[in-house]
């Protein structure tokens, strides 16, 4: 196995997936744990023939259907907020709208406003087309909108 | 652009601006004009949250060092483990593909016994046309559905000791060439069978070959043509029969049709030919087991009902260019080669 090669290449990713970890997983517990299992899943299945700008990308795709496998075995459980976001904040909102998300629209507007990804790149980590995509991330729109409206947020002018 | 259109593109926008068909609909529209801004609003208010968010979770992010790789490595499942279900899948499709060929087999097996589970006969296919009925099968005690299916191959499928005889092409072809074309044929005396071989010689318990002149009409009166017959007893007794036919003195390069009765006494077409520069050919008819069948009436065609029935060449036009003798004479058999 490569491990050099493997460490060089997503030492400067690191960062970022930990923190689209947390965004998926909703605390940095779960999250840490989360990054970890994909960066060793990463390692395990590590092909030196992938390419450098296509390391994050593939890295992501690891995370986030790990992820779902997660949640999928996982019983539903209450939202939950990260330690230290004090209610009513803004930071603990954006956690409560992400909880009310299915995990595959979770996993679309993660990689949308975490990594900044667009449509087709989504669907290239996720492995699906664009329309299905779109299609998700109109879903999560609409339920974080919900969310976002009963807070008075984006209120359109009169 | 309608609302709902607008609506549906507004939820899903995810580009630098919105496109210009829905920015043109929402100033026409005040409640699309309104989601618009409302998403425009949300879409700021997540960016931000999730860049002030980002920046703590980036700043605190932790370093995974190879070490703790193997550590998580080793609590995950192995490899094996993983594969499971697509092992579970290989076996699976397996146990299925071993049942199928041991159904199959049993089968054929069957097949060996009492007449009506007959395996299914070989039929000839010549040209492009070909009917469904087979020549030989029509001697089956009772027809089979299978019978009724085109057999796009001549050589019987069976294996093992299950597989009756097979015959010797070379045996059947030599039958082919020294039966030459009798030069009474074009008369209206029923047709002869003629000896092939070494006439006189007791035929062997394993089977033999044999030809059978085929007798002109009145539209050609030149033609002529042959039967050539080899049978082999297999283990079991029952025999199987190689039927072929050789033609000459046909117009060039003309296509004719062999036709026959079924085991109802319906009319089916048993081969399609067409002639080379000479006019002459050559239709191999059919190859099978014909079981509860006697060797000699393999021979003859005269099972019940036998295969030689109403056996007839015909134009393109239906007119009758060759005919056989339903009550073919008992012919003179010689030895096949013997079974490899």
């Amino acid at each position: 196995m490569p491990e050099r090669d493997f460490s060089a290449a997503v030492r400067e990713h690191q960062p970022k997936l930990y923190r689209t970890a947390c965004f998926l997983a909703g605390d940095r517990r779960d999250g840490g744990e989360l990054f970890q299992d994909a960066l060793a899943e990463a390692w395990q299945d590590w092909d030196d023939s992938i390419a450098r700008e296509a390391v994050l990308t593939w890295l992501c795709g690891i995370l986030v259907r790990r992820y779902e496998q997660r949640q999928r075995a996982r019983k539903p459980a209450a939202a939950k907020s990260p330690a230290g976001a004090q209610r009513d904040s803004p930071t603990a909102l954006l956690w409560e709208a992400l909880d009310a998300l299915l995990p595959k629209q979770r996993g679309v507007l993660v990689l949308r406003y975490a990594e900044d990804m667009s449509v087709e790149q989504i669907a290239e980590t996720l492995r699906e087309s664009p329309a299905t995509v779109k299609s998700r991330l109109g879903e999560a729109h609409a339920q974080v909108g919900e969310n976002l409206r009963g807070a008075g947020i984006g209120k359109p002018r009169s | 652009m309608n609302c709902k259109e607008a609506q549906l593109h507004i939820l899903q926008f995810a580009e630098a601006r919105p496109a210009a068909d829905v920015l043109a609909h929402a100033r026409s529209c005040e409640g699309c004009r309104r989601a618009l801004e409302e998403m425009i609003q949300h879409q700021t208010w997540l960016r931000r949250q999730f860049a002030e968010v980002s920046a703590r979770l980036l700043a605190d992010a932790p370093v995974v060092t190879e070490e703790m790789l193997r550590e998580r490595l080793q609590r995950l499942p192995p490899p094996t483990s993983r594969a499971r279900p697509l092992l579970w899948a290989a076996g699976l499709v397996a146990v299925v593909a071993v049942a199928g060929v041991m159904v199959w087999q049993a089968k054929h097996r069957a097949g060996v016994g009492p007449a009506s589970a007959a395996p299914p006969l070989k039929a000839a296919s010549v040209g492009a046309k070909r009917s469904g009925t087979n020549v030989v099968a029509r001697a089956a005690q009772k027809p089979s559905p299978a019978t009724a299916k085109p057999r796009p191959k001549q050589k019987s499928k069976l294996k093992g000791a299950e597989k009756p005889g097979e015959f010797d092409p070379d045996a059947l072809e030599m039958a082919l060439k020294s039966s030459t074309p009798p030069s009474d044929a074009a008369g209206a005396k029923p047709p002869a069978a003629s000896e092939a071989g070494q006439a006189g010689k007791p035929m062997p318990a394993t089977g033999g070959t044999r030809t059978l002149a085929l007798a002109a009409g009145d539209v050609i009166p030149t033609a002529s043509g042959n039967i050539a017959v080899a049978a082999q007893q297999a283990a079991d007794g029952s025999p199987s029969v190689s039927v072929a036919m050789n033609l000459h003195g046909l117009a060039a390069e003309t296509p004719y049709t062999i036709v026959g009765l079924d085991a109802s006494g319906q009319r089916v077409v048993l081969a399609n030919v067409i002639t080379d520069a000479n006019g002459a050919a050559t239709a191999p008819l059919a190859t099978g087991a014909l079981p509860g069948v006697s060797l000699s009436d393999a021979m003859t065609g005269t099972g019940s009902p036998g295969w030689l029935r109403g056996l007839v060449v015909l134009d393109t036009a239906g007119n009758t260019i060759l005919t056989v003798s339903p009550t073919p004479e008992t012919p003179a058999q010689t030895p096949a080669a013997p079974v490899p």
